[in-house]
């Protein structure tokens, strides 16, 4: 398997604060790829940094072996990366299907008809409702986005994601808030994504990471401190340190 | 705002709407006439200022950026006009086409510095500032801008189409000119409102940053609607200077600005009816309150006041809200 993304020695400093810091990853094209680590180690920053939210202090980010350090969020999602928040990131006033719509729309280019009916419109709608079935939104589709449960929203979040068939997903936290029985559908959605997409995801649930996981990497402060397959940073030292203030 | 205004809506029933606003055109002379016993003059200053606000509308209730200086571009465009008008004796088709692309090119100019560099309140307070530096300058250019008198003696044309007997000078044949171009121009408005572009600004509107993590450069966007909501108030700018007569700095004041802001909150701004509806309802109170008590301006604000506290959605938003709960009764 290639190397689809990768960073060399990515490093985020806000003052004295390290929140990144000499991070060296790389993501392998077809497989999950889990980020963990405590409160506070840096991932979130770390996606930040990936997706273009604001620019490293050091360090290259590179995809497909183009150097994509410091371009806005847009030219990297169009890039073929797409990007789910830890807090839902919707559009709360529109329906489901407005919110797919839109998404989908993105992949037609740029300042789509203004005045003039676009022809493409009808396959657009098309591929809206094939991503909200997809999704488990079907019976939603016309609902505010806004009074969706929160499992939901995450899904919708998602369909959104996917909606503009980006190679490499970033998701972060996709089952933080949600019910066991929310948690293993998103589960079997991520685990369905994974046949047609490279996914990179921050996740807290361990049983969800090391079921799902190719690659695990483990941040702390800032710092990547192990790399592994599941079962190799399960009994990793650095790893129970980390997370338990001790090695098992 | 929670209310989705948003999506292409295609074939004849997304037509009603329009076809309802041509007939409240149509009888509004009468209506003003004969029922409320005021003139049509009345009429065409509602028509204009709808059509102001409609334009505005796009940038604040459609993509989320409330500007306190829209009332330049309206200002603008009516000294373009009436300089052209009395010192070079345009007629009205060079005259309103060169005052539109001039404010079009001021927006142009505005919305490339300001829009990249400032949201939320920094771009309504750079608005509001920019708005006033031109009226400043109407209040002080006086070889151009005639000073605080600003520029008299605006001829209404006599004849505005060739072989036509369309002679603006008479007060309904002009109520009629202008309801005409509001129209066409409330149908341009409709196609992007409810175009893919339209539905991107009302996602800009509703999350600027997932709608840049769905690869949209969020800032062309917003200049580019910034500029298309200049195109009204630039066009009601000059038909303002034909029926007042005249242009003065007042007309780009920030309280202008402000009476535009509140007529589209009045009417519901998220909604594509509202400023319109917002707009007739200001300018009959401004003449009809004003005809009992000189302070008129303190019942509208306290009208005004009310809606933003107990109906933010506006007067539209209301019929919306309505309509949609009397739907979903019928359908249970």
């Amino acid at each position: 398997m290639s190397v689809i993304f990768r960073t060399e020695g990515l490093s985020k400093h806000f003052d004295s604060l390290k929140a990144v810091d000499g991070v060296d990853f790389a993501v392998e094209e077809g497989t999950i790829h889990a980020i963990i680590g405590p409160n506070g180690a840096g991932k979130t920053t770390f996606f930040n940094l990936l997706t273009g939210n604001f620019p490293p202090t050091s360090g290259k980010i590179f995809f497909r072996d183009e150097d994509i350090t410091g371009l806005p969020p847009h030219v990297i999602t169009r890039k073929g990366i797409g990007r789910s928040f830890q807090i839902s990131n919707i559009f709360g006033g529109l329906s489901v299907f407005e919110n797919v719509r839109v998404a989908v729309q993105a992949t037609y280019g740029d300042f789509p008809g203004i005045i003039i009916r676009p022809k493409w419109l009808g396959e657009v709608e098309e591929k809206a409702h094939a991503i909200i079935e997809r999704v488990g939104l079907t019976p939603f589709a016309h609902v505010q986005a806004a009074t969706l449960s929160h499992g939901d929203e995450k899904r919708l979040e998602i369909g959104l994601v996917i909606a503009a068939s980006p190679t490499l997903l970033l998701f972060d936290e996709p089952t933080a808030g949600m019910s066991l029985e929310e948690s293993k559908q998103t589960m079997a959605m991520l685990q369905d994504l994974a046949t047609r997409h490279t996914i990179v995801l921050i996740e807290h649930d361990m049983d969800l990471v090391m079921s799902l996981s190719h690659t695990i990497t483990v941040l702390q402060n800032g710092r990547k401190i192990a790399e592994g397959s599941p079962a190799a940073i399960r009994v990793n030292p650095l790893v129970q340190q980390a997370y338990l203030g001790t090695a098992v | 705002m929670a209310t989705a205004v948003s999506g292409p809506r295609t074939g004849w029933r997304s037509m009603i709407p329009l076809l309802v606003w041509a007939v409240v055109l149509a009888i509004l002379p009468w209506f003003l006439v004969h029922v409320l016993k005021s003139n049509v003059a009345l009429g065409t200053n509602m028509v204009i200022f709808a059509m102001i606000a409609l334009g505005f509308n796009l940038l604040y209730g459609h993509t989320g950026d409330l500007s306190f200086g829209h009332a330049a571009f309206v200002g603008f465009a009516g000294y373009i006009a009436a300089y052209m008008i009395l010192n070079h004796g345009w007629t009205f088709w060079p005259v309103i086409i060169v005052s539109i692309i001039g404010a079009m090119l001021l927006a142009v100019l505005l919305a490339r510095v300001i829009v990249p560099r400032s949201s939320g309140i920094y771009f309504s307070m750079l608005m509001l500032a920019s708005a006033q530096v031109l009226n400043f300058i109407g209040e002080r250019w006086n070889s151009v801008t005639g000073g605080d008198d600003g520029l008299q003696g605006v001829l209404r044309p006599t004849h505005v189409l060739p072989h036509s007997p369309l002679n603006l000078n008479n007060e309904f044949n002009f109520y009629v000119f202008c309801a005409v171009i509001a129209w066409v121009l409330t149908l341009l408005m409709w196609r992007i409102v409810n175009s893919p572009f339209g539905a991107v600004l009302h996602a800009i509107r509703e999350n600027r940053q997932r709608a840049e993590f769905l690869g949209y450069n969020v800032v062309r966007y917003k200049i580019n609607a910034f500029v298309l909501s200049a195109l009204l108030p630039a066009v009601g700018g000059v038909l303002l200077g034909y029926y007042i007569g005249a242009v003065n700095p007042g007309e780009m004041n920030w309280t202008e600005s402000g009476n535009i802001v509140m007529m589209t909150l009045l009417g519901g701004a998220p909604t594509f009816w509202g400023p319109i509806v917002g707009a007739f309802l200001f300018k009959f109170m401004q003449q009809y309150v004003s005809n009992f008590t000189q302070f008129w301006e303190g019942y509208i604000g306290i009208v005004f006041v009310g809606f933003v506290l107990f109906a933010p959605q506006g007067i539209w938003g209301l019929v919306e809200a309505g309509w949609r709960n009397l739907r979903a009764r019928r359908a249970s």
